[in-house]
């Protein structure tokens, strides 16, 4: 090995620790740039094979009924390519070991295996048998929780009739990748089931004989504006039918999970890494800097031996370079690892056949080419000046830093208040203005990832609270698979328990507005509803007595505003018009409800107080609790009973406690920038204070007197650089909220005190820890040595 | 006949801007320095004998004037050629001997072998200063007389034509700044590089074949000396 190789790998030992904490940095920001994208590539391979494999359907319509003959028109309109026709119908099944009935989706497959849209992938068992018609294949993770062994027996209430099935196998389909009871955003895997059953058998179960309620379909490839007309055609065309909804595969709510999380991991992917690339550039620009100042009369010496500039450059640029390769090198292994485990993470939120952690040469590549970009760029900034000084002038030591007063020596009183320490720290932070720029530019970004942290925490559980303590305020929701007559709550009213309920009454529509129109569900509630409380910003929302009150965003999307009038049409009855005025306009979180008084909402279709739904309060003993659901379990009628608790919980466990995971790594990424930056500063100002911590020495000051100085020094730099990283943080949680919305629902994220103060909190505990570090080096700091060194 | 000089320097000034004012430092510099020859500048701190050294040495350009080396003026000559003017021909010995403090003697003298073709190998040329026995020595484990001449290996390995010397014995003691310029004086008999020293001790001009005296940047006295000393004889 030559010797100037050998000089830097020795000058590299040296500096280890400054070299580790910058190291640290790329490692986790090209570990997020691996770990993320690599999880992206991997979700989007998982689920372009999936889709392949089940072959996931465009578009799905929903209807009320509609005779199979219906089916050749409607593949008759251009766009269209394929059509395939199902019966999906809402089930309750009957589990013993459940205390509360579970709610369900049953859906026909083909008697015969084929190559149908939106097949299944069977995990346990076989296909339909020629044998017996009451066979059902159950979803893979509900026959999980329920331990159900294939050959048992299912209870399943179908068209209000019991039957009896005998479960053949279990399967996965890419259709329901993220399972939730509809209107819920999560779910644990035992609360909501799947079930296969054959479709002639369907089709004699549900009167539905030569008949289907539910299309699904592709489009012809190619032509994506054609895609909109088509559903809108088959709209027109199935009117009559009843048709309560045309889905294209974009806002399938399925996907529409995943591609939220795939989009937003994409975001992170770019965000984070130039976050913490930046800083390690900037840190490294600082130390590179102080390097090439440090070794001034080396460079002097080799350019005076005959060295070229570029001989000398590149010797230093070593430097860059070894710290990018050895953090993309560390930081693709910790993107390995972090991408394993964001795929078992995901793993328990959408269900694949199989979700590979596959590595990925190309973003290696990649993480490789970024690193060593920003390490080269910090270190070329850093030495370039001193290797272009002449060679005599870079041999003489570098003038001392002007001593001249900073600006808050101006104030002569309150300097001189200051304790001499102080006036150093200050001068100190003046006097470097780029080291201490860079330590505030660094603490900025590395709290605004803490508070985005927070922040997403907190918006997590405000969301739950909000919608729990503020809007849906009922014990229980019971959801009825058809409009019931109002004697069905003082049905209800006398189960186990039950002291209070409420009528709701949905009714699901098309708006139309100019040549605007959205399929929209109003929800009527009583005027003085105590379970249902909508609200506009921090307010309860009055229902007037008519009209409907809608939120500010459909408000905006279709260009309406109080006082106009939109004309609705209800998916089921004689398909009549309604012209209804636009009561208010209200702050809607999230969501987009329309609600309207329950009384006027049955005026208006003519109905005699009609129920969709019936929310109680109950006040149960555990007894009490077993024989409502007892009694619950023998409706017929019944779609879902749901316990706002459970959602509660539920929604608990699968965001917020799931989140805690990631809010600790945040936290801990977080740290590291702090610590690189606090770390490669404070090492950098040993070494050019061993003069003044020997003199200090030689007075009698303790170490940690001196460590004192050091410890201010960084507070000030990182509580600034805290403070301004807070709105930092804030615009990054905006722009995640605007990036996490879509047309259906907006992801309200915000921050609270705690956020605010918290940040600065782990900001300060990051000083202190950094510090020990800092402190150790004082410590053992050679003062005698120090004393003897030439100026 | 006076020999063709190896540097001929001609009305040389050189002044340097410290913030807005002008400080002249060499007031128009005539002299030649001969082959083979010790020629030892002395003068007072401040007279502008190191800049006149970095200035022969190409590490430094003059304000005005001409600095001849064969048939090249070193004025003329862009950054890359004179790095490469002194990569080929100059070996410098410093006050304070800038070793690089994290390679051991021998590899502080490679750090000149790399770049020459033919040089000395670094072992012959620590052998040739008395530290065969400490090749993998480190500068600390070094005293300052031992670091100055692996610094003078470093120098001559490179076999330059001329070897140009700042205060090689300022921060030595007498004892060990006489081993030093024993050193210097051996190898220019024995390898007859042209050794150009810088001192403001005065004694130490008697080692040299010429005496160049400066005073506030001009040559006060350029003598030839009849009467060279030994090392042993002289005393500071």
């Amino acid at each position: 090995m030559r010797v100037l190789p050998r000089k830097l790998l020795r000058d590299l030992w040296l500096s280890r620790e400054i070299l580790m904490a910058i190291i640290a940095v790329i490692v986790v920001g090209t570990g997020c740039f691996v770990g993320m994208l690599s999880t992206y590539n991997n979700l989007e391979r998982a689920r372009s094979n999936y889709y392949s494999l089940c072959r996931m359907a465009d578009f799905w319509v929903n209807v009320k009924k509609i005779p199979l003959t219906e089916l050749d028109r409607v593949l008759k309109i251009p766009g269209i390519s394929e059509l395939q026709a199902r019966i999906v119908f809402p089930t309750i099944v009957n589990i013993p070991q459940s205390t509360s009935p579970i709610s369900g989706q049953v859906i026909s497959l083909p008697s015969k295996q084929s190559s149908i849209l939106n097949n299944i992938v069977l995990q346990r068992g076989s296909y339909f048998s020629q044998v017996k018609r009451e066979e059902v294949i159950i979803s893979e993770r509900f026959a999980q929780a329920w331990k159900i062994a294939l050959g048992s027996s299912l209870e399943l209430i179908v068209n209000g009739q019991r039957k009896k099935f005998l479960v053949i196998a279990t399967a996965i389909s890419s259709e329901y990748m993220y399972l939730t009871p509809p209107g819920k955003i999560a779910s644990l895997p035992g609360e909501y089931g799947l079930f296969y059953i054959k479709h002639d058998y369907a089709e004699e179960i549900f009167d539905f004989s030569g008949a289907c309620n539910n299309l699904i379909g592709l489009f012809s490839r190619g032509n994506k504006e054609a895609k909109g007309a088509a559903l809108q055609k088959i709209d027109q065309l199935l009117h009559s039918y009843g048709v309560f909804d045309t889905i294209d595969r974009e806002r399938q709510f399925s996907h529409l999970a995943i591609t939220s999380e795939i989009r937003g991991l994409k975001t992170s992917a770019i965000f984070l890494p130039i976050i913490f690339l930046g800083v390690a550039a900037l840190i490294l620009n600082v130390l590179m800097t102080r390097m090439a100042e440090q070794q001034r009369t080396i460079i002097g010496t080799l350019k005076a031996l005959g060295y070229f500039d570029r001989e000398i450059i590149r010797h230093f640029i070593q430097y860059g370079l070894i710290i990018g390769v050895l953090g993309a090198l560390f930081g693709s292994l910790l993107g390995y690892i972090i991408s394993g485990l964001m795929c078992q993470l995901y793993d328990t939120l959408f269900e694949f056949p199989r979700l590979d952690n596959l590595i990925y040469p190309q973003i290696i590549t990649l993480a490789f080419v970024i690193s060593i970009f920003f390490s080269l760029m910090g270190t070329l900034r850093g030495v370039r000046k001193v290797v272009l000084l002449s060679p005599s002038e870079a041999m003489r030591q570098a003038s001392p830093t002007t001593s001249k007063e900073v600006f808050l020596e101006k104030w002569k009183t309150i300097w001189q208040g200051f304790d001499f320490r102080l006036q150093m720290v200050l001068r100190g932070l003046f006097r470097h203005k780029t080291r201490t720029i860079v330590g505030i530019i660094a603490a900025a970004l590395g709290a605004s990832i803490v508070l985005v942290g927070l922040g997403l925490n907190h918006s997590f559980q405000n969301i739950i609270d909000f919608q729990f303590k503020r809007v849906t305020l009922s014990d229980y929701n019971i959801t009825l698979k058809d409009r019931a007559s109002r004697s069905v709550l003082d049905e209800v009213s006398t189960l186990a328990g039950v002291t209070k309920v409420e009528p709701v009454l949905y009714i699901s529509g098309t708006f139309h507005w100019g040549h605007k129109q959205k399929k929209i569900s109003i929800t009527g509630i009583l005027p003085q509803a105590t379970m249902t409380v909508p609200q506009n910003g921090d307010r309860r929302v009055i229902i007037p007595n008519s009209g409907i009150t809608i939120p500010s965003r459909l408000a905006d999307s279709f260009g309406i505003q109080a006082g106009d009038q939109v004309i609705f049409i209800p998916v089921e009855g004689h398909k009549k018009s309604y012209r209804l005025s636009i009561a208010q306009v209200t702050q809607s979180m999230f969501g987009l409800n329309v609600y309207a008084n329950y009384y006027y909402l049955n005026q208006l279709l003519k109905e005699e107080h009609s129920v969709s739904k019936i929310q109680l309060k109950a006040q149960q003993t555990p007894l009490q609790r077993r024989n409502f659901y007892r009694q619950i379990k023998k409706y017929a009628q019944i779609q879902s009973v749901s316990e706002i608790a459970q959602d509660k919980k539920n929604l608990r466990e699968q965001f917020v406690a799931k989140f805690d995971g990631v809010l600790f790594v945040m936290i801990l990424f977080a740290g590291v920038i702090f610590f690189g930056s606090i770390l490669n500063a404070s090492l950098i100002l040993i070494l050019e204070r061993q003069r003044e911590i020997a003199t200090l020495r030689v007075l009698g000051y303790h170490p940690q007197e001196i460590g004192a100085i050091f410890l201010w020094e960084n507070l000030i730099i990182n509580i600034s650089g805290a403070i301004l990283g807070l709105p930092l943080g804030y615009l990054l949680l905006q722009g995640m909220a605007i990036d996490l919305q879509n047309d259906s629902f907006s992801i309200p994220l915000s921050t609270n005190l705690f956020s605010w103060i918290g940040t600065i909190f782990f900001a300060i505990i990051f000083v202190f820890l950094a510090h020990v570090f800092v402190q150790r080096n004082i410590n053992r700091l050679p003062w005698g040595d120090a004393l003897k060194m030439k100026e | 006949m006076n020999p063709t000089p190896e540097i001929k320097l001609q009305s040389v000034k050189k002044s340097y801007q410290m913030g807005e004012i002008t400080v002249p430092v060499l007031k128009g510099i005539d002299l030649e320095i001969y082959p083979g020859e010790i020629t030892v500048i002395c003068g007072a701190s401040g007279s502008g004998k190191s800049t006149l050294l970095n200035i022969v040495g190409g590490v430094d350009r003059p304000s005005a004037g001409e600095v001849w080396f064969e048939k090249t003026d070193l004025a003329q000559l862009k950054d890359q050629q004179l790095t490469e003017y002194r990569r080929s021909h100059v070996g410098f010995v410093f006050q304070f001997y800038n070793l690089i403090s994290t390679l051991t003697a021998r590899e502080n003298v490679q750090v000149s072998t790399e770049i020459v073709s033919d040089p000395i190998p670094a072992e012959e040329a620590l052998a040739l200063v008395g530290l065969e026995d400490q090749l993998d020595y480190f500068p600390s484990q070094m005293s300052g007389g031992q670091q100055q001449r692996v610094a003078i290996a470093r120098a001559l390995a490179k076999r330059p034509r001329l070897m140009l010397c700042d205060e090689p014995t300022g921060a030595l003691d007498a004892q060990t700044g006489k081993i030093v310029l024993s050193l210097l004086i051996r190898l220019n008999q024995e390898l007859g590089n042209t050794i150009v020293i810088i001192t403001h001790a005065t004694p130490i001009a008697q080692l040299a074949h010429r005496i160049v005296s400066i005073s506030s940047g001009r040559i006060a006295k350029v003598e030839v000396n009849q009467k060279r000393l030994s090392v042993e004889e002289i005393s500071w």
